[in-house]
């Protein structure tokens, strides 16, 4: 509590006078001749008991009532939780109803306990506030009351993941750019660990509120990852691994994981939890096909399943020359026909070596042995129709990106060509980049490498990925195949350059323009990539596998997440409503203490007429 | 006021006794009261006219037509009526306390002291009680019995009491029982005592001698007169209330006692009247603002009670 007018403390002193009064008035009363002093002494003696209580009980209401004037004076101030009101606040509530809050706990829906918090505090937002309503898609909307308990009543458990810190820093962000003096951020969350990244302070200084619900969360259980193993199916069977996740069983428990391939339902297994199962399935007949990996039903069920997607082919016929691939590559080769994912052959076989193919014809194209020769093979290149060119050599380490070929990301490049294209010419079919430069290219069935496959440039040779980014050269890349990417819902996605198209599930085509970034689809499910007519690749939408741990932050380790932020952390709807707007605003007293004051000398005049006295 | 009979138009029993008093002494103040109260009667409650002819009277507002003796008007053109000897043993004595606790008005400027109600009081009884040709006699007393006037119903009675009235003066304490023990001594035969008192006064021991006299055959009326200052307290100040007959003081404050005060006078009053009315005595309530016909009223009823 502070006073605005603390110098009008020294009217306390005031409500000495009351005990003054109350003795000089005691001193030497005048003599009145009264014949029934008899009847004086008699009333007295029976009503004396009465009158000192009425006499103690006066003398404490006018004290009250001197001080309560005092400190109505003194304009007193408090926290807003004792006031009718809170000052203007920019309030900004951020509802976390990504995947996890579908969660059943202690018998309710977490999304039901959250949304009827976040109800509770927009309804007690003032007009005069400024109020934002962040949601599991992370974009802050602002409205009036009624419009964003509308929005917050609207809303429902999706497939998404809400990274908390970054919401929270959104949220301070706009806080600080309101203009206001006070403001408060609300985060009603399932607290989970994995929701949040590193400690971060941009919301030092302000009152962070989080909400958790006070049940323990449920041990939840889902199948956080499933791929076709390999990505690209031979003709006859695949394998599908599926990764379990979630809180482990009790000792010695399974669970049992189906796999299911065209509506046809395939292989099932017991897994524990934190293993990975591989589930043989026959394979289809040749082309693009979307399945799916499920689990039992449990407290979660958004997470008890998820997509995946295989292409079907025969395998590549490839031809090569040791001498101008070098050893590794040829070795993998070999590999490869030998394991039944290539065969040898000539004709329409994929080519890799220093140049290109014949018109047409698929091709992996490595950097010549002899750099002497490197005119050589870019005229060839421009003459094959390839936009891409070898240019001048780089030595340089340099780190592998490739979200598009994930086998071959991290790995190590210290000796390349940098892969330019001619002034004007867009330069699209980036595969992978090193330094920032292209480093693996693709123009139509040509593939251009920016390193020979040897140890002495990249050390892709000696990774374990290099056999299947080998099958990826000569089975899809080659074969202009796009591949398949992954996303979680709503997530940025960038799309091959040749995609036009993309088929959802139910067969609805998305048409595809310019743009090569999209939001990935909110459900999930798998969406073939389509360029013209043809399907390139697939897009296998799924929840992001960090939604489905639903352990909790404690509240220590919530306060150390927002270092310098004033968190309180509430895990029932009475603690959370004792600390709404507390650190928003401050209340006068003033008014209630005059009030306050007006009663007591009410009641003292009441007391004082007699209306309290006792009738013998 | 020219003349009692003067004043009767107005019903001098029903004004205010502080203005009635200011009109005269005792002698015509009574005079007035009592010619309007029995102006006032629409039946006699006595019988003055009952049994043998006396005199003539010129005739009263108020005198009932009946008396009217028809020949003397018709001789004379003026109203008389006939007046009758009434037989009577009544023997009545007025007890008035004379004490200092009596001498005091809540307000001198607008009401009497409870000593001039009292005397007033006294002697319009005495008067209505005279003409009816009732002995009656007065004691007053304080401390002591301070005069003592034997009942008689000769004529000129009524004047040896109104001065006796007038004379009384406020004295010292009361010692009600002293004075009541020479009432018994003063009437031999059974009679009407009226005994006009604050009551202010040894309850047990006046209880006893007004009891006595009872227990002899009389018939004891009993005025308690309070000041309305006394039956509510209407001051605000402390002071220290100073009894004048013994000085012995009590501070208090009035805003404080009022409302038990006011109880507790209501107790004393019940308590009066309860210990009285058991013993057969009649007792009667009297504000000194209250005018003199409704006191006078209380009286003559219990005059008509003994026939």
């Amino acid at each position: 509590m502070v006073f605005l007018q603390p110098l009008a403390l020294l009217l306390l002193g005031a409500a000495l006078v009351p005990p003054l009064l109350h003795l000089f008035e005691r001193h030497r009363p005048p003599d009145v001749v009264f014949p029934a002093v008899r009847y004086l002494r008699e009333t007295e003696r029976e009503a004396q008991r009465t009158i000192r209580l009425q006499h103690l009980l006066l003398l404490l209401l006018r004290v009250a009532a001197v001080a309560l004037l005092a400190l109505a004076a003194a304009r007193p101030v408090v926290p807003a939780r004792f006031g009718a009101g809170h000052e203007p606040t920019a309030l900004v509530v951020i509802l976390d109803h990504s995947l996890s809050s579908g969660a059943v706990s202690g018998g309710v829906r977490v999304f039901d306990d959250l949304e009827a918090r976040a109800a509770e505090t927009l309804r007690a937002a003032q007009p005069s506030d400024a109020l934002w309503l962040i949601g599991a898609d992370g974009v802050a909307r602002r409205g009036s009351r009624e419009e964003l308990l509308q929005a917050a009543a609207a809303a429902r458990p999706e497939p998404v993941r809400l990274d908390l810190s970054a919401a929270v820093a959104t949220a301070a962000r706009l806080v600080r750019a309101s203009g206001y003096a006070r403001g408060e951020i609300h985060l009603l969350t399932d607290a989970q660990r994995t929701a949040f990244d590193a400690p971060d302070s941009a919301a030092a200084g302000l009152p962070l509120v989080i909400y958790e619900p006070a049940a323990d969360p449920p041990a939840n259980r889902a199948v956080v990852s499933a791929r076709a193993s390999p990505a690209t199916w031979l003709a006859g069977s695949g394998t599908v691994a599926a990764a379990i996740g979630g809180a482990p069983e009790p000792a010695g428990g399974r669970v049992a994981v189906t796999v299911t391939l065209r509506g046809r339902e395939g292989a099932r297994a017991l897994v524990a939890p934190r293993d990975v199962a591989l589930l043989p399935v026959t394979a289809p007949a040749a082309g693009w096909s979307a399945g799916e990996v499920s689990l039992e039903p449990d407290e979660l069920r958004a997470d008890d399943s998820r997509p995946f997607a295989v292409r079907v082919v025969a395998p590549a016929a490839v031809s090569f020359d040791s001498a101008e691939t070098g050893p590794f590559l040829a070795v993998a080769l070999g590999s490869l026909v030998r394991a039944g994912q290539a065969r040898p052959g000539s004709a329409g076989a994929v080519r890799l070596g220093d140049g290109p193919a014949a018109p047409g014809g698929p091709a992996v194209v490595l950097p010549p042995r002899d750099p002497v020769q490197l005119g050589n093979v870019n005229r060839a290149l421009a003459a094959a129709g390839v936009p891409w060119r070898f240019g001048p050599r780089v030595e340089r380490e340099d780190t592998l990106a490739a979200p598009l070929v994930p086998d071959i990301s991290g790995a190590r490049v210290t000796r390349r060509y940098r892969l330019d294209v001619p002034s004007g010419v867009e330069p699209a079919g980036v595969l992978a980049r090193a330094g920032g430069d292209p480093w693996l290219v693709r123009a139509g069935r040509t593939v251009l490498v920016g390193s020979r496959l040897v140890p002495e440039e990249t050390s892709l040779p000696l990774a374990s990925g290099f056999v299947p980014f080998v099958g990826d050269l000569v089975n899809r890349f080659a074969r202009g195949e796009e591949g398949i990417l992954e996303a979680a819902p709503g997530t940025a996605v960038a799309l091959p350059d040749a995609v036009t198209g993309l088929a959802a599930p139910g067969g609805a085509v998305r048409r595809i323009g310019a743009e090569r970034r999209i939001a990935a689809p909110q459900a999930p499910g798998v969406y073939f990539l389509l360029a013209s007519a043809d399907t390139v690749g697939a897009l296998v939408v799924a929840p992001d596998p960090r939604e489905s741990d639903l352990r909790r932050a404690t509240a220590g380790e919530l306060a150390g997440l927002f270092p310098g932020a004033r968190v309180s952390v509430a895990a029932s709807e009475r603690g959370y409503a004792a600390v709404r707007f507390r650190g928003a605003g401050r209340s006068e007293l003033t008014g209630w203490l005059l009030v306050a004051a007006l009663l007591v000398l009410a009641l003292e005049s009441v007391v004082a007429s007699g209306a309290l006295e006792r009738s013998p | 006021m020219a003349s009692a009979t003067g004043l009767t138009r107005e019903r001098l029993d029903l004004l205010d006794p502080h203005e009635v008093s200011a009109l005269g002494g005792i002698e015509l103040v009574a005079e007035g009261v009592v010619e309007g109260f029995l102006a006032g009667l629409h039946r006699s409650p006595y019988r003055g006219f009952s049994v043998e002819f006396a005199e003539h009277r010129p005739y009263q507002p108020g005198d009932e037509l009946r008396y009217l003796d028809w020949k003397v008007v018709g001789r004379r053109d003026r109203l008389y009526v006939k007046q009758y000897e009434e037989e009577t043993n009544l023997r009545a004595t007025l007890v008035l306390d004379v004490s200092r606790s009596m001498a005091w008005s809540g307000d001198p400027e607008r009401r009497l002291t409870k000593l001039d109600y009292a005397t007033r009081l006294a002697a319009a009884i005495a008067l209505v009680l005279l003409r009816q040709r009732d002995a009656t006699g007065l004691i007053g007393f304080d401390d002591e019995v301070r005069c003592a006037i034997a009942p008689r119903a000769r004529p000129g009675q009524w004047h040896l009491l109104a001065r006796a009235l007038a004379d009384l003066a406020p004295g010292g304490g009361t010692a009600a029982e002293t004075a009541l023990a020479r009432v018994t001594g003063l009437l031999r035969r059974r009679g009407l005592v009226v005994f006009i008192s604050d009551l202010l006064v040894d309850r047990d021991l006046v209880l006893l001698a007004l009891r006595y006299l009872r227990h002899r055959g009389h018939q004891v009326l009993v005025f308690h007169l309070m000041d309305p200052g006394e039956i509510e307290l209407d001051a605000a100040a402390q002071a220290r209330y100073v009894d004048p007959e013994t000085r012995e003081g009590v501070v208090v404050s009035p805003r404080d006692l009022r409302r038990a005060y006011r109880a507790t006078v209501d107790g004393v009053v019940t308590a009066w009247r309860r210990a009285l009315m058991s013993g057969g005595i009649a007792y009667h309530h009297v504000s000194t603002d209250t005018p003199f016909g409704h006191a006078l009223r209380r009286a003559a009823e219990r005059r008509a009670r003994l026939g």
